[in-house]
């Protein structure tokens, strides 16, 4: 009995021992989901809809059937009018007999839409705003819901609708009066005032997945990633052992190597497209001159001179900061290994690669890990440099992405593609932390 | 400590709660004058950077035209695809920062169907505004779904440059157009034949329109089916690859846009060049350009189905959620009208829409070069209407970049633009 009180009251006080614990870091857990997790969530959310911010329906997240009254009471407004002015005019006897038709149909749309008081309420409060011309700013207000037999009723009435435009257009001798084309406008239009459901699972990832664009610029960006990064990590290597020797000015050295990196990415992108230029680019004219390329237009003007561009441009912004990181890893080894290699009559290639290279192993990690999530979600540097041109060649995955999001305002479908960009960089980081702890593992031995 | 704070603090309370009592007894007094102030409406009118100044112009005469509203210019970047996105960006969140806005023909469709633009049919019909002043073309680009989304402005149209003191009569067919560019590079100190825009971007899309449509092809029809794969846009497209792959036109074309086709016409490279009528001004200014003096223009060379040049320009559109729709409109009504179009002709040589300025004698007096263009924006071909234009175009930009560049033939090109443009439309319906 009595041990098992103690034992109770210790679970006691340990459990709220770790409550504590949690409630401490609770907050920071919050931060860490609103500010990482939660616009990543977002971003997959929006990637399952048809999403289309230029789509008169299809600009919101639907999963029923509803009724866009903005819309509706527009245009059935205008059809209206149109109708009236049109039986008033001195149109053939022949249109004139078609015209009660239309307007019938009319009336059981909207029956058949606003079937009862609450909508109809709602009908007439819509319509005070768009008869003043004032946008419908409320959503709630905008749609109401309707069972999909009313929408497919109400589309049946619409094609009901359209014939009748289309028969009272075929009575025209002459070429249809303004009143008219109004009319079969509308016609055509009405049916569009209905939303569907715009949520379509996984289908943009089966389309991008079937198209050829997402794997080419999934290609462009891994070539450009693989290139750039092997290459800056070579040169930032020799700047960092050259920096971390002893020598007259080597403070005014450190710090001008790292000027390219503290140029904006957009400012640097400029600077490089008017010396790759094919008309008066210095380096263009360079590269020409000492027979490296055939003519001093391909630098921007071939997809895979372009691509090459963007490489260097790349390594070059980005060295000073691999070498920074490597420099940092140098200082941390011991310089008594060295004095004791020395006198045990090792010579310097030795020394780099029995010493320092083993020993900057996981700096080098780390340094690869950081440029390669960096350079993988590269676009300032591509949109300025070659804007994904020529003809697509140099087109990477966030470039694609902005493309589809903000020029072709379809969110759902760039999504996607955005999420894939945070699928691969997932791999990557697991393919490296994989790598770093094994490395470490060995390194313990 | 806490009894000495505590007065402290209730000091402090009344101290503000005298303040405020002040400030409300000097807000009710200052009651009058304020309403007056408020009787204006302020109209925030966006555009891309007016390097010219008549913008500002037009907004002053506006300003002193009237006392109750009072118009705001806010200059955009010049890229047309920035403002298309700053507009977008911001219309989509239904803000209210930009009240009337400039419009590329290009956008009406889209914005219509967003849902960003107010149609102004009942304020043309109620004000009498005669829309058969303005050119015809750019009523149309304004028209989407049986609705006129906003009021033409300045016209743009392709034109065919050359130098006068190299080529006495401009090609008149494209076919001419090569064999004089083969023939007479390299004379009076030019580098290349033809410069034109065959770059990734919307101005390859002009192009394109330019030659399919004068070799009598088509993109879409009107009732926006696709219809490009025909003989008339492959035999189009077929010549712009021909010209792009040939050895008179600089080596790196697919980085040319208009900039780079200006650089090179006025540094003397080129005998020939497309661009638009902005360039006659710069090729003719003596401290600019060094071919000032031997500069004509010409309709742009034709094909088996005539000559044709693609219809550019801005319209303006009025934000759907404009708090002043009224008072927009009646900014829109000066700008787009007599009095505006008049100040951007004179102040910022820009192609009126609303022709009876083609017979007024100042603007013509000021810009006589008027008379050559305004045949152009009238034969003008509109690119396609459609609710989705950036994604076609887009599309068009890829596939016949690729053919400039020799990946695909030109069939094979049309016939992928077909397939993707038919599959867009249909995801988008």
């Amino acid at each position: 009995m009595e041990i098992r009180k103690t034992d109770g009251s210790r679970l006691r006080k340990g459990l709220s021992e770790r409550q504590t614990a949690y409630a401490l870091i609770l907050p920071a857990m919050l931060v860490i989901f609103a500010v990482a997790v939660f616009p990543l969530l977002q971003t997959f959310y929006i990637s399952l809809f048809d999403l289309r911010l230029n789509h008169p329906t299809r600009n919101a997240r639907h999963f029923v059937h509803k009724l866009n009254l903005e819309q509706y009471v527009d245009m059935t407004d205008r059809g209206r009018s149109a109708l009236a002015s049109l039986s008033d005019s001195d149109v053939s006897d022949d249109v004139l007999r078609r015209l009660p038709a239309i307007g019938e149909t009319l009336d059981r749309l909207h029956d058949t839409l606003v079937s009862n008081p609450d909508r109809l309420d709602q009908y007439e409060r819509v319509r005070d705003l768009v008869v003043t011309f004032e946008p419908v700013r409320e959503s709630s207000l905008r749609y109401f819901r309707i069972s999909g037999l009313e929408a497919n009723e109400a589309l049946s009435l619409a094609e009901q609708l359209q014939d009748d435009v289309a028969r009272a257009i075929a009575a025209t001798r002459e070429s249809p009066s303004r009143q008219l084309r109004v009319l079969e406008q509308i016609s055509q239009d009405v049916g569009r005032s209905i939303v569907y459901p715009n949520f379509i699972g996984l289908g943009h990832y089966a389309a991008h997945f079937a198209d050829t664009r997402l794997w080419s610029s999934l290609i462009n960006t891994m070539t450009f990633v693989g290139f750039a990064v092997l290459f800056e990590l070579v040169f930032g290597m020799l700047i960092a052992l050259l920096i971390n020797r002893k020598f007259l000015g080597r403070g005014a050295i450190r710090a001008t190597v790292l000027i390219p990196w503290s140029i904006p990415a957009a400012v640097s992108a400029l600077i490089w497209r008017y010396m790759y230029d094919g008309q008066f680019g210095i380096v263009a004219r360079a590269l020409d001159a000492v027979g490296l390329i055939g003519d001093s237009s391909v630098m921007l003007s071939t997809g895979s001179g372009a691509m090459v561009s963007l490489i260097v441009a790349d390594i070059w912004k980005t060295t000073p900061f691999m070498a920074l990181l490597l420099l940092g890893g140098l200082q941390t080894i011991d310089g008594t290994l060295y004095e004791s290699a020395r006198v045990d009559g090792a010579r310097s290639y030795q020394q780099f690669f029995r010493i320092t290279l083993p020993l900057l192993k996981n700096t080098m990690m780390v340094a690869i890990i950081f440029r390669s999530l960096d350079t993988f979600k590269v676009f300032d540097l591509v949109y300025v440099l070659t804007a994904g041109g020529p003809a697509n060649a140099t087109e990477t995955l966030s470039v694609f992405a902005y493309r589809l999001m903000f020029r072709q305002m379809n969110f759902g479908s760039g999504s996607a593609v955005a999420v894939v960009v945070f699928i691969c960089i997932t791999l990557l980081s697991v393919v490296y932390v994989k790598a770093l702890d094994s490395d470490m593992l060995t390194g313990h031995k | 400590m806490s009894s000495s704070v505590r007065p402290r603090s209730r000091t402090i309370v009344a101290l503000i709660a005298a303040t405020l009592l002040l400030l409300s007894g000097a807000a009710a007094w200052s009651g009058g004058a304020q309403e007056e102030v408020d009787e204006t409406v302020t109209i925030t009118w966006a555009r891309g950077v007016d390097h010219t100044g008549a913008s500002q112009k037009i907004v002053e005469a506006f300003n002193a035209s009237q006392d109750r509203i009072v118009v705001e210019l806010l200059e955009l970047p010049a890229d047309e695809g920035s403002q298309h996105d700053a507009y977008v960006t911001s219309f989509s969140g239904e803000g209210t920062e930009y009240d009337v806005f400039n419009s590329n023909v290009i956008w009406p469709a889209e914005f219509s169907d967003a849902g960003f633009a107010l149609p102004v049919d009942r304020f043309i019909e109620r004000d009498g505004i005669n829309l058969d002043d303005y050119v015809e073309g750019y009523i149309d680009a304004y028209t989407f779904r049986g609705q006129m989304w906003g009021m033409p402005w300045y016209g743009n149209a392709g034109l065919l440059y050359y130098r006068t003191d190299i080529v006495d009569t401009p090609p008149e067919t494209w076919d001419e157009l090569i064999e004089m560019a083969a023939r007479y590079v390299g004379e009076g100190g030019t580098r290349f034949g033809y410069a034109f825009q065959a770059d990734q971007y919307e101005g390859l899309v002009c192009n394109a329109v330019e030659f399919i449509a004068s070799y009598g092809g088509e993109i879409m029809d009107f009732d926006g089916n696709v219809t490009i794969n025909n003989p008339g846009t492959i035999k189009g497209l077929e010549k712009l690859v021909e010209i792009a792959q040939r050895d008179f036109v600089p080596a790196d074309i697919v980085n040319f846009k208009e900039h780079e086709t200006l650089t090179s016409f006025i540094a003397g490279d080129v005998v020939f060049a497309r661009n638009w009528p902005y360039m006659w001004g710069i090729s003719q200014n003596e401290q600019e350009s060094s071919v000032a003096g031997n500069v004509g223009t010409a309709p742009l060379p034709a094909g088996d189905a005539g000559s044709a040049s693609a219809l550019g320009g801005w319209g303006i559109m009025i934000n759907r959620f404009t708090e002043n729709p009224e008072e927009a409109w009646e900014f829109v009504k000066f700008l787009t009208g007599v009095e505006g179009q008049r100040i951007h002709a004179i102040e910022g040589a820009q192609l009126p829409t609303y022709t009876p300025l083609y017979r007024d004698q100042e603007v013509m007096e000021v810009n006589p070069a008027f008379a050559m263009f305004e045949e152009g924006i009238r034969a003008a071909v509109p690119r396609p209407t459609s609710p989705i234009y950036p994604e076609i175009s887009d599309i068009i930009q890829i596939e016949l970049s690729r053919a400039i560049v020799g990946e695909q033939t030109v069939v094979q090109a049309v016939e992928t633009m077909e397939r993707r443009m038919s599959e867009a439309i249909r995801a988008a319906r």
